[in-house]
């Protein structure tokens, strides 16, 4: 259950040292496709510095789940990207690694909606209730796309399931491009990220994400922030894994393929924002809704197929 | 007894002029505002017996301005039948009368405070905000101090889970006390400070102070500072609107035409500084004329920059207004009907919006606007959409009055010295700023120096529109109806 590999370890290092990276990245083209110069790819790194470096100042009416919260937050999702198999088995890994995985974010998420009320701030009362209403919607989108091909491969471990996924097959091919777009619209609800979420608004009114975390600073900002871009990373990995590159192409060139991906997908979220308004607040459940259906869909043609 | 009618611009002798009795001035108020005539300034001057209200009522239809007034003696009552018991275009305007003045307009619906912030009221009572009752009802509470670098002003949001069921705007932070400080000033001192009312309106409020003056003065400038004055102010309107559409798509998180527009309002700033030194036209405008003047190199400058913005603009217009993205979240957003804009009453861009054809460039014609004109659309929706579709098509028919400008600039040197003002005169000056109507009433005294000043930004009509506008609309759509009025703060604070 738990790898003796130390390399496996590092990588898990590795990707958490460089999710600020990700997010820098993100902002630089962003910058760049609206005709801006940008501030360097390295700037969220200054940004957690900078944090690390400020006082911690708690809300007279916050209580202990706002001190706890951060780290809470922090170590579901650094967690979660333990059960990831990067190029090598992961560092965690048993069958029914992928409920946990679900469940760890949700736990994440559920102290994040805590903390925000435990403040007792209107503005952050209205962004736990967006985000808990909006998480309703984007949960099913994982069970349908991950959860169906646990069906399929008949397992429930990232491992033997992403292990599974076999490109010759052409049934897997439709599923995979299909479920790439699912994880895809996952990553941007989730991650807060445009059409769904403004990471760069200043308007309150309009936040979900970042009006919870209004009131924190110093290191738990800091702990936030960089559990934001971790789990930006997380769904990026998930994503481009579902693509099985280490499977098709073996470690080394499976790698680069690997890191090509993750830069698609960051290109791809940065074409988005720089492409389209956000998405009136209504309408996005009718989104996540489209998510799900088509996952429901392709799980659909998929179990079917595979039974006749 | 029936108001006549006065030219705007033109000096009212104060010896001349005399006050109704209450009932009288009460019903002939009345009456203007019934058949059509819009408030536009409702003020108190102190003199030897009393305080004397003077209303200012234009009818945009005739052209026509008209005053009247009526005198509280010191052993008055300070008290009237408030005119929006019924007349609601007066609501607001009675609010900062009794704020100034403390004559108490009995029967007044909602008597509140206009610039005095936290809650303070005249009577000592602490004001507090209009409260929806309910069992699902929630109060948001925004401000003054926002997340983004702009200006302070609290908003008091009556919500039913995300939508808007009624807002209160509740201004005042930025009172600097400019009609106050005014009459105290040197004439240098009061043009710095009349260029500060409202900073992305410096030219326009400028100009008509220095109208006000011109006027007193009985003084006329020249046809080339006139027109020069007129460039002025549409550089300043297509750089204010700019920035209002780059600010409109940053709200929707649009970062392409945010970035677009930012860049076609730069380059139109940068064009006023490289005229008068100022990114905002400060020190542009003097009594008497123009501090700075084209010559033939920077009449080409300004002819190459607007061709240039002229060339760029439907490509950055078309990112904006055919993205279906964007389009979705403009339409139907935060809707002022026409009906409402009356009530209100909405003035300029905003007005213009919800099918109100009011300008004061066509209505009241002043300065370079009497020999030409410039096109001045409406469309009806009242939305969001036509607020931030009139600021594109406005941009265009600035552009195109700057060009037949240039090209016909009288050649006659365009400054002359302002003699000493008339004593005991009055003058309303209109201006359409870029959000819309700017009136300056300047009082002067026995011996000719301002007595009293009474300024009204547009935004002083227009707050209240931004708070009917986004009733029934989800709160996280209220930014973005903020912006598409892109209110001045501080020219509503004064």
């Amino acid at each position: 259950m738990v790898n003796r590999d130390s390399l496996s370890w590092l990588a898990w290092v590795v990707v958490l040292a460089i999710a600020p990276l990700l997010l820098g990245i993100i902002n630089k083209l962003k910058a760049r496709l609206s005709g801006r110069f940008g501030a360097t790819v390295f700037q969220p790194y200054y940004e957690l510095l900078r944090l690390a470096r400020k006082e911690t100042v708690y809300s007279t009416s916050a209580g202990f789940i706002t001190r706890v919260a951060p780290v809470i937050v922090w170590s579901t999702i650094a967690f979660a990207m333990l059960l990831l198999p990067l190029g090598r088995s992961a560092p965690i890994s048993f069958s029914g690694d992928i409920i946990l995985f679900a469940y760890l974010l949700a736990l994440g998420r559920f102290f994040q909606i805590l903390a925000a009320l435990d403040v007792g701030s209107s503005f952050e009362g209205m962004g736990a209730s967006r985000e808990a209403r909006f998480a309703v919607f984007a949960e099913p989108i994982f069970f349908f796309t991950v959860g169906s091909l646990a069906i399929v491969t008949r397992s429930y471990s990232f491992a033997t399931i992403l292990g599974g996924i076999s490109w010759t097959d052409p049934l897997f091919v439709v599923f995979v491009c299909v479920g790439v777009l699912s994880l895809f619209f996952l990553m941007i609800t989730e991650c807060s990220r445009m059409p769904v979420d403004d990471p760069t608004t200043h308007l309150e009114l309009t936040m979900i994400h970042e009006v919870m975390i209004l009131d924190a600073s110093g290191i738990d900002l800091m702990l936030y922030q960089h559990a934001a871009s971790s789990k930006l990373l997380l769904y990026s990995i998930l994503t481009a894994l579902l693509l099985n590159p280490f499977g098709v192409l073996g470690p080394a060139s499976g790698m680069a393929l690997f890191i090509l991906i993750v830069l698609a997908l960051a290109a791809a979220v940065a074409l988005v924002e720089t492409l389209m308004a956000r998405f009136r607040l209504v309408l996005v459940p009718q989104f996540l809704l489209f998510a799900t259906a088509i996952g429901v869909l392709n799980t659909l043609i998929f179990t079917f197929s595979r039974h006749s | 007894m029936n108001a006549q009618p006065v030219a705007p611009g033109s000096i009212i002798e104060l010896d001349e002029s005399v006050p109704l009795k209450r009932g009288d001035w009460i019903a002939e108020s009345r009456r203007l505002v019934r058949d059509g005539a819009r408030p536009v300034a409702l003020l108190g001057t102190k003199d030897g017996y009393g305080v004397r209200v003077w209303l200012a009522l234009a009818s945009d239809s005739t052209g026509e301005l008209f005053l009247n007034s009526t005198v509280f003696s010191a052993h008055d009552r300070l008290a009237y039948a408030a005119l929006s018991y019924d007349v609601p275009q007066m609501n607001y305007f009675e609010c900062d009368l009794y704020e100034q003045t403390g004559i108490v307009p009995e029967r007044h619906p909602w008597l509140r405070p206009v610039r005095s912030g936290n809650g303070w009221r005249r009577d000592g009572n602490a004001y507090s905000f209009y409260r929806v009752e309910g069992e699902e009802v929630h109060e948001v509470g925004v401000g003054p101090v926002h997340a983004g670098v702009i200006e302070p002003g609290h908003f008091r949001f009556q919500c039913h889970g995300e939508e808007i069921l009624h807002v209160e705007i509740h201004l005042g932070y930025q009172h600097r006390g400019v009609e106050e400080l005014l009459p105290r000033q040197n004439r240098a001192q009061q043009l710095v400070l009349v260029e500060s009312i409202a900073g992305d309106s410096v030219i326009a409020h400028s100009t008509a102070f220095c109208a006000a003056i011109e006027t007193l003065s009985g003084f006329k400038p020249s046809l080339r500072s006139q027109a020069v004055r007129g460039i002025a102010a549409e550089l300043e309107r297509i750089a204010m609107h700019l920035s209002t559409l780059s600010g409109i798509a940053t709200d929707i998180g649009f970062a392409l035409p945010a970035a677009a527009f930012g860049a076609l309002r730069t380059s139109v700033i940068n064009l006023t500084a490289e005229i008068c030194g100022s990114r905002f036209g400060r020190g542009w405008i003097i009594p008497g004329g123009v501090r700075f003047d084209f010559d033939e190199a920077l009449i080409a400058r300004t002819r190459s920059v607007l061709l240039d913005v002229l060339a760029k603009f439907p490509d950055v217009e078309a990112l904006l207004f055919d993205a279906p993205s964007a389009l979705a979240r403009m339409e139907g957003t935060g809707i002022v009907t026409l009906e409402q804009a009356c009530a209100i009453p909405l003035v300029g861009l905003a007005a213009r919006a919800s099918g109100v054809s009011i300008d004061a460039r066509s209505d009241f014609p002043y300065g370079i606007y009497r020999y030409s004109s410039v096109q001045s659309p409406t469309l009806e929706s009242g939305d969001v959409y036509a607020r931030a579709k009139l600021r594109a098509l406005e941009i265009r028919a600035s552009i195109e009055f700057i060009r037949e400008q240039l090209d016909n600039l009288p050649p006659t040197k365009s400054n002359a010295p302002v003699a000493e003002m008339k004593p005991n005169g009055f003058v309303v000056s209109l201006v359409e700023g870029h959000r819309g109507e700017i009136a300056h009433m300047v009082f002067t005294d026995a011996r000719g120096t301002i007595s009293q000043v009474k300024i009204k930004d547009p935004s002083f009509n227009n707050w209240q529109g931004v708070a009917v506008g986004v009733r029934e609309n989800g709160i996280s759509d209220f930014p973005l109806c903020n912006k598409s009025f892109d209110l001045s703060y501080a020219g509503h604070d004064l």
